[in-house]
């Protein structure tokens, strides 16, 4: 799977393991176009593939850049390239860590990964003249476990804002219980 | 006049002029205010800046602005005599009459936006709706694609609207990369200066980048107040370095969160998973290192190998190979007995051991057991001894018991007193921490407090400054409408006693006319009498020299009478005529010529003295 990795310059190879990194911390992954690597589609498909699970599987555990590079080589990477990897690993180490630690943290189904909040003024209805009602158009962005996004939009009066606040600052009360 | 003299510098202080506060009337006006505030009075009606606003210092650009003004009034439509004379050399009365010209034709100020200041922020948030929502109905449809990114401008690109929602992105954000100014972490440096991407070039960044700096920057933002409440609430200074504190922190979250994970593991493992079964998974497990005996065994190989090669050395070549392979046969046979060999001690071994720890196991059983044997044994022959005199004996075990008892009460007693002071001690400490910790709240609580009542205090600060800014104004306002209400009260009364001058003038002139009126009358009687006398005497004269002698006299008499009447009425015209020069002298004086004479010939003395310069200096070059 990796042999074809060993034929990619050692430039261009960084560039490819940086791209995987960045596809790992919840970027785009790598664009076939956007690396001249001289690999086909199908090889680029497979080291892609690999890098990147070696890289979510391993990196977590302890000494996580030494098990990298052991499952890569497993799976046919040169001991060269080995070298590389490892630079790029440790140059990244703080976000890696950061995102697998975000991973971790998303425990549930689905969780919250992004909001956005309008207000709105209801300034009148089909049966009265005169409103004057404030309305905050809540979007919370939900990642599924498949890495799906979908949006929920929800429209909350003045006092089920008050109670939607209040139960989350309940939440959040739960959470620093268990912190301190 | 000195009303107006009042109005007229009123005015031209609200124009901006820089009038002196001791300038009570137009006769102190000095000249520079003079035209400064002409030419802010024509400024402001032609509605733009042309007019210059002082005197230069050389003769000729004084003249030169001083005809522009006059110009300026002349083209508005100023009626009588103007030139540079009359702001170079003011006098008085033209001062006066100019600038009460100027600030009549001044345009009415604009008082439509005095009501909007006074209403409330929510009336004014409906109107501005209100005005919105006219206006997007008042716009003809454009279909949505032509509008860029749906925005409108209007008002000169300072306000805009939402027309359509096409061009709105939803506010996602997505993670960024940026550099993490480590210097001492090279691989880091080398990546940041290679391979890492600015933010716009980040490729899932292209449609969210300000999406995902906003979200980045508060999500810093909330982190670090987040740590200063927590620092604070410690009793700590946030400004400081706490690395220590945040180690703490780490290490008990770590172990609080372990703690936790390895209770919901355990629970669910409970039931079913044995310790010595999880521990049977590992028995395969092979040990990298070398046993002591292996080692051991490898040292003596190694030595012996060596004896042989010190011994073969002095033999022929063919021999020593001959020598050699014969050698290396036997000792290969020789390892491999050695090897089985000892394989079957090491097999030999573990049986050995595992029965050994078998027995030792028993020998600790057996111990056991004759441990417990022997204490039932002394206890059993204990209580044969007794038996023989049970009562005695029984007594005794009694008495024993009792004072045990009396002595565990005694003890319990100090024991009590002791706990007693110990609870007392523990129960302070306890009360001491949790004052402790409670005061660090109410510390944080009072410091969240004071930074709410600082923001509530400059909330008020701003909305005073503002309540006094418009104070200010309605001031400045309510200023003017006093003296604009007096001014029209006297204005009015003036107007009063004009009506009543008039009113006076006009009886006088009734007068007067019936003064001509019983003039005439007279001058007819008297005419039409002495017509009726000529005519008797003339009658009789032609009959009486006497009366002859008396038509002479009466002819005389209206000759001289007539003459006197001419006389006694050019006396009242020269009387009249006097009193117009009179007037005139009078005007002449108040016109200061002597002062503006002396004025006019300085200047000119300074416009020669300028000319013969400019004339040196032309003959210079």
């Amino acid at each position: 799977m990796m042999e074809a990795f060993a034929s990619v310059e050692d430039a261009a190879a960084q560039q490819l393991v940086h791209g995987v990194i960045d596809g790992v911390c919840g970027q785009d992954p790598p664009s076939f176009s956007g690396i001249a690597t001289g690999l086909s589609l199908q090889q680029w498909t497979s080291t892609v593939n690999t890098l990147t699970q070696a890289i979510e599987k391993q990196f977590g555990r302890e000494n996580g850049t030494e098990e990298v590079v052991k499952a890569l080589e497993q799976s046919g990477l040169p001991s060269a390239k080995g070298a590389v990897v490892r630079a790029c690993l440790d140059a990244r180490s703080n976000d890696l860590h950061k995102a697998l630690i975000r991973k971790a943290c998303a425990v549930g189904e689905a969780c919250v990964v992004d909001f956005d909040w309008d207000v709105r003024l209801a300034v009148s209805s089909s049966s009265m003249h005169t409103l004057k009602i404030p309305l905050v158009h809540l979007t919370l962005t939900l990642q599924q476990p498949s890495g799906r996004r979908e949006d929920v939009h929800v429209e909350l009066s003045e006092e089920e804002l008050d109670a939607f606040l209040s139960s989350l600052n309940v939440a959040n009360k739960r959470v620093q219980a268990l912190s301190a | 006049m000195d009303e107006v003299d009042k109005i007229i510098l009123l005015t031209l202080r609200q124009l901006g002029t820089d009038v002196e506060e001791d300038v009570a009337s137009l006769a102190d006006l000095p000249t520079k205010a003079f035209v400064e505030g002409a030419a802010r009075c024509i400024n402001t009606i032609n509605g733009n800046d042309e007019m210059p606003l002082s005197l230069p210092g050389s003769m000729a650009a004084r003249f030169r602005v001083g005809t522009t003004l006059a110009t300026a009034c002349q083209d508005l439509g100023y009626g009588s005599n103007i030139g540079y004379n009359t702001f170079l050399y003011s006098n008085e009365d033209d001062c006066r009459q100019l600038l009460m010209w100027l600030i009549e034709r001044l345009p009415k100020e604009t008082t439509s936006t005095t009501g909007a200041e006074t209403l409330g922020q929510e009336a004014m948030l409906q109107r501005a709706i209100t005005a919105e929502i006219d206006k997007q109905l008042s716009c003809p449809w454009i279909p949505p694609a032509f509008h860029r990114d749906g925005l409108c401008w209007s008002n000169n690109r300072t306000a805009w609207h939402l027309i359509s929602r096409r061009g709105v992105r939803s506010f996602r954000s997505t993670t960024l990369f940026t550099s993490e100014m480590d210097a001492a972490n090279t691989a880091r440096a080398a990546y940041e200066t290679t391979n890492q991407q600015t933010i716009p070039q980040q490729r899932s960044v292209a449609t969210s980048s300000l999406a995902s700096i906003l979200a980045r920057n508060s999500r810093l933002l909330a982190s670090e107040r987040a740590r200063e409440e927590e620092l604070t609430a410690a009793g700590r200074d946030p400004a400081l370095p706490n690395e220590d504190f945040v180690r703490q922190k780490r290490t008990t979250t770590r172990r609080t969160i372990s703690a936790k994970v390895k209770a919901a593991l355990f629970n669910d493992a409970k039931q079913e998973v044995d310790m010595a079964k999880f521990l049977a998974k590992f028995s395969g497990i092979e040990l990298g290192k070398m046993s002591m005996f292996r080692a051991k065994h490898k040292l003596q190989f190694a030595k012996e190998d060596e004896a042989a090669v010190a011994a073969t050395k002095t033999v022929t070549d063919e021999e020593l190979k001959q020598q050699r392979e014969d050698e290396l046969s036997a000792l290969q046979g020789e390892v491999e007995d050695l090897e089985s060999s000892l394989q079957a001690m090491r097999d030999n071994l573990a049986s050995l051991q595992s029965t050994a720890e078998a027995l030792a196991e028993q020998t600790a059983r057996m111990q056991e057991e004759n441990e417990a044997l022997t204490k039932e044994q002394k206890v059993r022959k204990r209580v044969l001894d007794l038996l023989p005199n049970a009562e005695e004996n029984m007594q005794l075990l009694k008495d024993k018991i009792d004072e045990v008892a009396a002595k565990l009460a005694a003890l319990a007693e100090r024991w009590e007193e002791h706990r007693v002071a110990l609870i007392k001690e523990y129960r302070d400490l306890k009360v001491a921490a949790a004052n402790k910790n409670s005061e660090a709240r109410k510390q944080a609580e009072s410091i969240q407090e004071l930074r709410s009542q600082a923001k509530q205090i400059i909330a008020d600060a701003k909305q005073k400054e503002q309540l006094f800014q418009q104070l200010v104004q309605d001031y400045e306002r309510m200023n003017k409408d006093i003296l604009r209400s007096s001014y029209t009260s006297r204005i009015l009364e003036i107007v009063k006693s004009i009506d009543k001058q008039k009113r006076e003038i006009q009886k006088i002139l009734v007068e007067t006319r019936g003064l001509q009126k019983d003039l005439g009358l007279l001058e007819g009687k008297i005419e039409r009498t002495f017509t009726v006398a000529e005519e008797e005497i003339f009658k009789e004269s032609k009959a009486n020299p006497a009366a002859r002698l008396a038509y002479k006299h009466l002819a005389n008499l209206h000759a001289e009478c007539g003459r006197l009447i001419d006389v006694v009425k050019s006396t009242g015209t020269v009387a009249r005529e006097i009193r117009d020069l009179e007037d005139q002298i009078e005007v002449e004086q108040r016109k200061d010529t002597q002062k503006n004479l002396d004025r006019i010939s300085a200047d000119l003395k300074a416009l020669k003295t300028e000319n013969k310069q400019l004339a040196e200096q032309l003959r210079k070059k």
